[in-house]
């Protein structure tokens, strides 16, 4: 071997080392586009839907396509956002380290990943699964874009409640792959979600209130203050309560559910109250609400799957 | 597709049992809905004219009133199917 060529070696293996790091990294900043655990929330409901409308297991092959498809078409909806939001991004500390914010990505090219996203998840969960479904998750994402993102964050207190519709698809889109149809027990998961989302969201909010206020994001706590978000996420929450109860009232689903969502409802109502009650600002009740309100979905989805499958 | 409770019992005991767990359990999603909804429109109506950009007490109560009559849908169809 040539002595160049043994001086050669160890610069080509660090170029390789190199581009395979920057390969992993643009690979991870792709991942981050995609919000990867926001979506994992949305992605149990979506699931569980799946397990009630079929009232048993699914087959395998449709929840990979409608899992894929509900990632692609949220991920693609987050990438989207990020590309509106890089302004008010670049603002908040929580945000700043996003790949387009941190200078990693182009905003175009950022903008071109999520419509991408979203495409193939149209036209795959329409060609794999149905058109229903495909149309359902396309609406979500073009809520999110036009609804929540681009007309109501920066304009209402209650971007979050009208804007939550976008979040609450998933189970629509869950039900649709399995059944091709929406029943009234569908639009009561939708509407579970949607209710959900406001004292969720508020409670985050009050968590992250310096952020929204440095970025001028109109969130409810920012422009009313603490105490009034408090009382609306504790009657928000009784709202909640009282649509979970519905889906029983109906029939839709038997004892197991009933007494997982009055359960569960108590406990969320109890946050509420606790958060209301709570005298200093920026006390620990948010936090543990926000923590709560997580739990509560996941743990409401799978009750209403032990119940039907049981 | 519509489920039942109490499924796979009958007779006109269990039936009558399932009616009236369907009405008791509306009435308390009704009570806990009207019992939050009323705070949240009086909340609402006693704020000062907010300060973003594009939005007056008009439009925050028009947002606030979608999700309220939405509600009200929902129980009107939970109790038909009831």
């Amino acid at each position: 071997m040539p002595p160049e060529a043994v001086a050669e070696a160890p610069a080509g293996a660090m170029a390789a080392a190199g581009r395979g790091a920057a390969a992993r990294s643009l690979l991870l900043d792709y991942v981050a586009l995609t919000k990867p655990r926001v979506i994992s929330l949305l992605l149990v409901t979506t699931l569980c839907a799946m397990f009630v409308a079929e009232q048993g297991m699914p087959g395998g092959w449709l929840i990979l396509w409608t899992m894929a498809g509900g990632y692609l078409s949220a991920g693609g909806a987050n990438a989207i956002n990020q590309y509106v939001d890089r302004d008010i991004d670049a603002l908040m500390r929580r945000t700043t380290g996003r790949p387009i914010v941190a200078g990693r990505m182009t905003p175009r090219h950022a903008l071109g990943f999520g419509i991408a996203c979203g495409v193939t998840s149209f036209v795959g969960m329409g060609l794999l699964i149905n058109w229903l479904a495909a149309a359902l998750a396309l609406a979500g994402l073009l809520l999110y874009v036009f609804l929540y993102t681009l007309w109501l964050k920066r304009t209402t207190i209650h971007n979050i409640v009208i804007g939550g519709a976008s979040g609450a698809i998933p189970p629509l889109v869950g039900w649709a792959a399995v059944a091709n149809d929406l029943p009234l027990a569908a639009w009561l998961l939708f509407a579970i979600v949607f209710y959900w989302t406001p004292p969720h969201f508020w409670a985050l909010a009050l968590i992250l209130r310096r952020d929204y206020s440095e970025a001028g994001v109109p969130m409810l706590p920012v422009v009313y203050g603490e105490a009034a978000t408090r009382r609306q996420v504790l009657t928000w929450s009784l709202v909640l309560v009282g649509v979970t109860l519905l889906p029983s009232a109906s029939g839709d689903f038997g004892a197991i559910y009933t007494w997982s969502a009055l359960v569960l409802g108590a406990v969320f109502i109890a946050h509420g109250v606790a958060l209301v009650r709570q005298r200093e600002e920026g006390g620990p009740w948010a936090r543990r609400t926000f923590s709560w309100s997580l739990l509560y979905l996941a743990l409401l989805f799978v009750a209403m799957v032990v119940d039907r499958v049981s | 597709m519509t489920f039942v409770r109490g499924r796979g019992r009958s007779g006109i005991g269990p039936l009558l049992a399932d009616m009236l767990a369907g009405v008791l359990l509306l009435a308390l999603a009704t009570v806990l809905i009207v019992a939050g909804a009323v705070p949240i429109v009086l909340d609402l109506r006693g704020m000062r004219a907010p300060v973003a950009k594009g939005a007056t007490h008009a439009t925050e109560m028009i947002w606030a009133a979608i999700p309220l009559v939405f509600a009200v849908v929902l129980i009107v169809l939970a109790a038909r199917a009831a």
